[in-house]
């Protein structure tokens, strides 16, 4: 052969062994890339996370200048931008990007696009631009043809993922939320989960109830000893659910606390998954009806005595007014009856009157018109009105020197100490003494009302003050009384910040103590409380 | 200085026992910054590389260093063997023309190896990776014989660079490979890659005349 041919044409073979080779490394490269792009897609966990690393990614290995990646978010359906990097994306419609299945070069302008499509739907789209001075190579968009199924795939599993895990932020934030006590067994009858409201009814903490056994979580031996009937196991409705697949609605029980007072819960169970090989979880939510069960009674109790000490009067004048239409007695009688009448009148005013008081302190409605007023002018015009009233008694007042004035509800006030001097009349002893002072103590005063009558048992002294109770020793003496003006009153001086209490030193004859506080607190509005 | 086929299966052998000695410390590394496989990685890819020495006896230095490159590639699972692979293969690929390889021919294929590597992993300086290290190393080899230095002091220099490149990586906040993920808590760790590198790149010297 030639020389000349002979080195032309080893030129050519070399020049071509280059060009392999080159071919070949740039295809390791473009296999290296993807290997690369796949690791970054698997260490990013949120769609946001893993747009943003795959567009840094892609920007780099395509020689892009910028570019934008789009989600479609899949409850609306609506494009967001994901990311987007050295470009402002003005002037880019999107619609007019998206539309095509192919990676291309949106014509006259610098994009190219890339739909990512998971092979069901689209799930965005990604934009690179160029640089300025040449268009992306096509080797760039044939590596963005290679990668875009599997970026699309890893998109959709990010958004699952996040929409998984804010369904389950969301139901974690519903449960622990809740009043009702929520708690999941399984098919074992084991505690799995609770919430935090089930932690406080079942008075123990989250670590120590999961895991238990639910008999042991809800403590059902103590409550089975604790009631003669109770219910075995086989009644338990966790067991009857795990059973039928039924849920159980509206089962009462008891659920003891360990140190505390048993609450009275009703509980709905429902099955909430069971699978083919056994495992089943159960969801019980309590609902605690103690306070309600407590208010359903005291209601019961309030409708039952109001209508007994109303209609007992009603009888009264009823017949009285009977008799005097229809058995018309003589004029001395008569007049006595109607006496009768005037007195058991007064007598149903006063009740109509305190059950309004009642009722206003239930609602929270009472607002307390105060002004400033020396205790004694309060103390004295009480003793007065009384004095008035039993020129008999011996009531004496005594006010330490230089109170300062109190800021109260004058009327609501006088209210109280008319009621506290009209006991201690009532109840003291016929020639009886009555003790009305009024003293300073740090930043309160105090007032006493003091008598030498029948006193309060001990054992009684705070029932007294709850709606229509009346110590025993009172039921006993037939003296006339609701039962309403001690619960009223110690209302009453609460609202103002205060309280009303027996003095506990006091044996023989009663002494309640009245503390009003000389700084008054902002807020003095009475806070309901419950009537029947 | 010559680096035939029969000194360069010398060094590759040596870089086996290199590995070896420090692939607890290099997975160590990796613990820290990637997925903790770094030294394993490589104790498979030098395993092939060993298996590639035995059946081979040529003489082409090309070739050998080549098919070493291959071995790399397809037996490493992670990044280091692609990467890696693609040094040797692009040293053995600008030295098949050499008829003698000396300082000078080293430089050459040091430096095309540092191309490769820059290519394949898309990286520079300052991107905390192997690269850290082999640039560096090969622009002081190149320096060093350019300024006429002797063998000795041209390998040293080129030792020495790479050190401070492996050192330097530890300031770094990682800007390819999985460190990525970490970003600003990548800094104040050693790159695994780049200590690699430096202990590859420091097997060049035999043992005895360090």
């Amino acid at each position: 052969m030639n020389p000349n041919r002979l080195a032309a044409r080893i030129t050519l073979l070399e020049a071509e062994n280059e060009r392999i080779f080159r071919e070949a490394q740039l295809a390791a490269d473009t296999m290296f890339a993807q290997y690369q792009l796949s690791q970054i897609v698997a260490s990013h966990e949120t769609p946001h996370a893993l747009a943003e690393a795959v567009l840094d990614e892609l920007i780099h290995v395509c020689g892009a200048r910028g570019g934008a990646v789009w989600t479609t978010e899949p409850r609306s359906g609506q494009a967001v931008v994901a990311a987007s990097r050295g470009t402002t994306l003005d002037g880019i419609r999107f619609d007019e990007l998206a539309r095509g299945p192919e990676v291309q070069r949106v014509a006259d302008t610098s994009w190219a696009r890339v739909p990512l499509d998971d092979g069901s739907r689209r799930v965005g789209l990604l934009a690179l631009t160029a640089p300025l001075d040449r268009p992306l190579s096509a080797s760039a968009l044939r590596f963005l043809s290679l990668v875009r199924h599997e970026l699309a795939v890893a998109l959709r599993a990010a958004q699952l993922r996040e929409a998984l895990d804010l369904e389950r932020a969301e139901l974690s934030a519903i449960i622990e939320g809740a009043s009702d006590a929520i708690v999941l067994v399984d098919e074992r009858r084991r505690v799995v989960r609770i919430n935090a409201a089930a932690a406080r009814t079942l008075g123990m903490p989250h670590e120590q109830l999961v895991g238990r056994s639910c008999e042991a979580a809800l403590d059902c031996h103590s409550h089975r000893s604790a009631e003669s009937a109770g219910w075995p196991c086989e009644r338990c409705p966790f067991e009857q659910v795990l059973r039928s697949g039924e849920a159980v609605t509206g089962h009462e029980r008891t659920l003891g606390r360990e140190g505390e007072d048993p609450v009275h819960v009703v509980g709905s169970y429902t099955l909430a998954s069971r699978s083919a090989v056994g495992r089943a979880l159960v969801v019980a939510i309590f609902r605690d009806t103690t306070e309600i069960a407590h208010l359903q009674e005291l209601r019961r109790g309030f409708l039952a005595t109001i209508s007994h000490e109303l209609r007992t009067p009603l009888a009264l004048i009823k017949g009285y007014v009977e008799t005097l239409l229809y058995l018309p007695p003589e004029p001395t009688v008569a007049r006595d009856y109607l006496h009768r009448i005037d007195r058991t009148s007064e007598r149903l005013a006063g009740l109509v009157t305190q059950i309004l008081d009642v009722t206003q302190l239930a609602a929270g409605e009472l607002a307390l018109e105060r002004e400033d007023i020396a205790p004694a002018a309060l103390l004295e015009a009480a003793a007065d009105e009384l004095r008035d009233r039993q020129p008999r008694l011996h009531l004496r007042v005594e006010v330490e020197a230089g109170l300062p004035e109190l800021n109260v509800d004058a009327a609501r006030l006088r209210q109280v100490l008319d009621n506290l001097l009209a006991n201690a009349a009532k109840y003291g002893s016929p020639d009886g003494r009555i003790l009305l002072s009024a003293r300073r103590d740090d930043d309160e005063i105090v007032i006493g009302v003091a008598d030498d009558g029948i006193g309060v048992p001990a054992d009684e002294r705070e029932m007294v003050f709850e709606q229509f109770h009346r110590g025993r020793n009172v039921r006993e003496s037939h003296l006339p009384g609701y039962g309403l003006g001690l619960s009223i009153s110690r209302r009453l001086v609460e609202a103002h910040g205060g309280s009303l209490a027996f003095d506990p030193a006091i044996v023989d004859g009663t002494r309640l103590l009245l503390r009003l506080p000389l700084r008054m607190p902002r807020a003095s509005v009475a806070t309901p409380i419950a009537i029947g | 200085m010559t680096l035939d086929a029969d000194a360069a299966r010398a060094y590759l052998r040596r870089c086996g026992q290199v590995i070896r000695r420090h692939a607890a410390a290099l997975t160590r590394l990796d613990a820290a910054l990637g997925d903790g496989d770094h030294g394993d990685n490589l104790l498979i890819g030098f395993a092939a590389v060993d298996d590639e020495l035995s059946t081979r006896d040529d003489d082409d230095l090309a070739m050998l260093l080549s098919s070493v490159g291959n071995a790399l590639v397809t037996s490493v699972g992670g990044a280091s063997g692609p990467l890696y692979g693609a040094a040797f293969i692009e040293a053995g690929f600008v030295a098949r023309h050499f008829e003698h390889v000396g300082l000078a021919e080293l430089a050459t294929m040091l430096e095309a190896a540092a191309a490769g590597i820059a290519r394949r992993g898309r990286c520079e300086v300052g991107d905390k990776t192997i690269y850290d290290s082999l640039a560096p190393a090969a622009a002081a080899l190149r320096a060093a014989v350019d300024g006429g230095a002797g063998e000795v002091e041209c390998l040293t220099a080129m030792v020495q660079a790479a050190r401070r490149g492996m050192r330097a990586t530890s300031g770094m906040v990682a800007r390819r490979g999985l460190a990525m993920r970490l970003g600003e808590r990548s800094r104040g760790h050693r790159d695994p890659g780049a200590a690699s590198c430096f202990l590859l790149i420091r097997a060049m010297i035999p043992p005895g005349s360090r």
